[in-house]
């Protein structure tokens, strides 16, 4: 099945062409610490996106929207603007989105919340603190953590009504989704399929995960693909040999041994690479090094990477593989596909 | 379906009850579960009713389970609940999956949100910054845990190829069953333990719904309080479910020598694309995602003989849907028994899907529609006529379940009695 396009939206990268100088510079940005509690906490980094974004939510949806999905809003539309779909192909499409984390902001806007929580102990009455707890519970907080905001949303502002679902909440529901489009695509039930997600890592809780796990640094951002049937003039790539399981359910837990379908090979976080022979590829990349961890989205962002490489370095095939925390291992062949051919 | 999906096994886990005959003998005795809730602290709340899981859950805890697991089991509901539900069927869906390749069985699973996440951050910061008993490595476990659920019964049942967890609110878990069916017609698997767990009855969660205005004002009796498609209906009950569906090909159920119960014959899915704070008041998306259904099922509307509707009890739902269902089915909807059992058992949000997905199948099994118990004045729509006032007694093949969620996310199921 074949990539027509794909879109980022990320601290580092604004859009594709940012995303493309930085991976070719393969340099680590400096990020900055948005918070600084103690020593557990690392950095993170959100994107900063400007009201002035064409495609920046109406200011009704604000109250609701999280950061990551106002990331995803604007990264699939600029997708789709780009590619040109006519309307009723585009609402005839296939939505699958894979999503991270859905407590925003708990150390500033929902601190309230949180800190409240903390004190409440203190209250001896339990009704007295019942009824506080309550007062401060935010009217809109059963919304700010839909699970499915970003499927919800991009499919307003786009206008998609086709099949959909969420998939949560690692990077293996990346792989997940993209798997789920391509199967569908190639049993003929559509023709194309818009697949991506957003990741929220602007979470005490994650950051104290990540801090654990070797402090990756977290990144909260979007990323989409169109994936379509047929190649078209402007086709970018085809996937294949996409595979996935599970180190947790397998009888010899343990050691990945994966032979090399291209001489590249892109990987995206940094969990439980000790079980895994890299000896295959010529070239490895750490995409995690670059950019953060970026949980929910790394598939989407290992394919970005590849792009940018068809592009520039004459490359014609790279591998993308996955661990994720829990161990699930993902795989998949990315493969030029020449404007000309 | 592209290849045949049978359904080999079911457990439910629900406030009617623990486990299938618990369950569905009050569905015949037309018990309703909602009452004043206890499972947490309530006093002083203007609204304080639901429909739990008054069962002490810890005894289904196994006494070898490690520490960090006794540990996280206590406070993280959805995972007791799955859990629970996981011991009520592990003894016989384990010879099914003993010998079977890991990379021919897969776990998909609906899994709600965490509005209690809050609760348990409040707790660890304060445990890890405050009193610093706690450490990181014990955390790692309780990190957003939408993951662990299907990784869990992956582990325990060794299926390797995939471990999902579908997030779409009150559809999530009849789109994993969906998905689930789909991964082995697709011949991705052959095998998926599928199913939901979901929780709202916590203090965050609930205060949370009640804030949306979705919860119904308590009516005398409290069981009379959730009226699904009566004009005088005030809204949903929170509620908490977990369930098992499996799943398997028909290349599996050969090779086992295993008589299927129920065969899926199609799903479908669609999108409002409308608001997230309500439903496509034409009903559009939730037409759109039945017809797919009956289109992946290769079926005529009329072949359909008992829905198990999505029937919340709220305003919006329940008008849009009604209309959805006349525009999906025609005059065929007049002869086809429709009924939502919400008004027993609650709104099990994302659990809800593999709560009336199971219900339906024992009402097939057992030749007895339930007819949705609270109604008395149903909403008047061309061909609509909902069962109520009492059940039906007769046997009944094919069947749709229909579950629609937070911002426009429909999603339908249709499958048939072997």
């Amino acid at each position: 099945m074949y990539i027509e396009d794909v879109s980022v939206l990320l601290p580092q990268a604004q859009d594709f062409s940012e995303f493309k100088n930085l991976v070719l510079k393969q340099i680590a940005i400096n990020f900055t610490p948005k918070y600084v509690l103690n020593d557990y906490l690392g950095d993170i980094a959100v994107p900063q996106i400007s009201r002035d974004n064409p495609y920046y939510p109406k200011p009704s949806d604000l109250k609701i929207l999280r950061t990551d999905t106002i990331a995803a809003i604007i990264a699939a539309s600029r997708l789709v603007e780009k590619l040109d779909f006519d309307s009723q192909k585009l609402q005839q499409a296939d939505l699958w989105i894979s999503t991270g984390n859905f407590a925003e902001k708990l150390l500033d806007e929902n601190s309230k919340l949180v800190k409240y929580l903390t004190k409440s102990y203190e209250i001896q009455d339990r009704k007295q603190r019942l009824q506080r707890i309550y007062r401060v519970i935010p009217p809109m907080l059963g919304l700010n953590t839909l699970t499915n905001a970003t499927e919800s949303y991009v499919a307003q502002y786009l206008g998609i009504k086709g099949r959909s679902t969420t998939v949560g909440n690692t990077s293996a529901s990346s792989f997940y989704v993209i798997q789920k489009a391509i199967s569908r695509l190639r049993n003929g039930s559509l023709d194309l399929a818009l697949v991506g997600g957003s990741v929220l890592s602007d979470d005490a809780e994650l950051l104290l995960l990540r801090n654990y796990l070797q402090k990756p640094r977290a990144i909260t951002g979007a990323a989409f693909l169109a994936l379509t049937s047929e190649i078209r003039p402007s086709t970018k790539a085809m996937v294949e040999n996409l595979f996935s399981y599970y180190i947790g359910a397998m009888k010899n837990n343990g050691h990945v041994s994966i032979s090399a379908k291209s001489p590249m090979l892109i990987v995206s976080n940094p969990f439980n690479f000790k079980v895994v022979d890299f000896k295959p590829w010529k070239q490895v990349l750490r995409l995690d090094q670059i950019l953060g961890y970026a949980g929910s989205i790394s598939i989407f962002v290992m394919i970005a990477a590849a792009l940018v490489f068809f592009e520039q370095n004459g490359v014609s095939s790279v591998d993308c593989m996955d661990i994720d925390p829990l161990g699930r291992v993902s795989f998949l062949t990315i493969k030029r596909i020449s404007n000309e051919a | 379906m592209k290849r045949k999906v049978y359904v080999l096994d079911y457990e439910l886990i629900s406030p009617l009850g623990i486990g299938n005959k618990q369950v569905f003998e009050n569905i015949k005795q037309n018990v309703s579960a909602v009452s004043v809730l206890t499972n947490f602290y309530t006093e002083g709340l203007e609204l304080n009713i639901g429909a739990e899981i008054k069962d002490d859950l810890t005894r289904f805890l196994a006494p070898d389970e490690d520490e960090q697991f006794k540990e996280f089991f206590k406070i993280e509901r959805k995972f007791a609940l799955i859990y629970a539900v996981y011991q009520l069927i592990k003894n016989r869906v384990l010879p099914m999956v003993e010998d079977l390749d890991p990379m021919r069985g897969g776990v998909v699973l609906g899994i709600g949100a965490d509005c209690g996440v809050f609760e348990f951050m409040e707790r660890y910061i304060r445990e890890i910054y405050v009193e610093r008993e706690m450490s990181i490595l014990e955390f790692k476990n309780f990190f957003q845990p939408i993951d662990i659920y299907s990784a869990f019964l992956g582990m325990r049942f060794n299926l390797a190829a995939f471990q999902q967890g579908i997030l779409t609110a009150c559809a999530a878990s009849n789109q994993a069953i969906g998905w689930g069916a789909e991964a082995i017609a697709d011949g991705l698997v052959d095998f998926v333990v599928t199913g939901g767990t979901d929780s709202i009855i916590n203090t965050i969660g609930y205060i949370a719904f009640e804030k949306l205005g979705t919860l119904a004002e308590p009516d005398e009796p409290l069981a009379n309080t959730c009226k699904p498609f009566d004009i005088n209906r005030s809204g949903t009950v929170a509620a908490e479910a977990a369930g098992i569906v499996v799943l398997a090909s028909e290349d599996f159920v050969r090779e086992k020598n295993i008589k299927p119960r129920f065969e899926i014959l199609g799903y479908g899915s669609s999108l409002d694309a409308y608001m997230i704070t309500a439903p496509d008041p034409t009903g559009d998306g939730m037409r759109r995602a039945m017809e797919s259904a009956l289109e992946s099922a290769r079926i005529e509307p009329s072949q359909v003989e008992y829905i198990n509707a999505h029937g919340t009890g709220t305003e919006l739902n329940d008008v849009a849907e009604v209309k959805a269902l006349n525009d999906a089915f025609g005059p065929a909807l007049e002869k086809i028994l429709v009924s939502s059992t919400k008004d027993r058992h609650g709104h099990a949000i994302a659990a809800a899907g593999v709560q009336e997905f199971i219900i339906t199948a024992m009402a097939l099994e057992n030749s007895f529609i339930p007819h949705t118990r609270n109604l008395k004045n149903p909403i008047q729509d061309r061909w609509f006529r909902p069962l109520m006032d009492k059940p039906v007694k007769k046997q009944v093949n094919v069947a749709m379940n229909c579950n629609y969620g937070f911002g426009g996310v429909n999603s339908a199921l249709i499958f048939k009695r072997i």
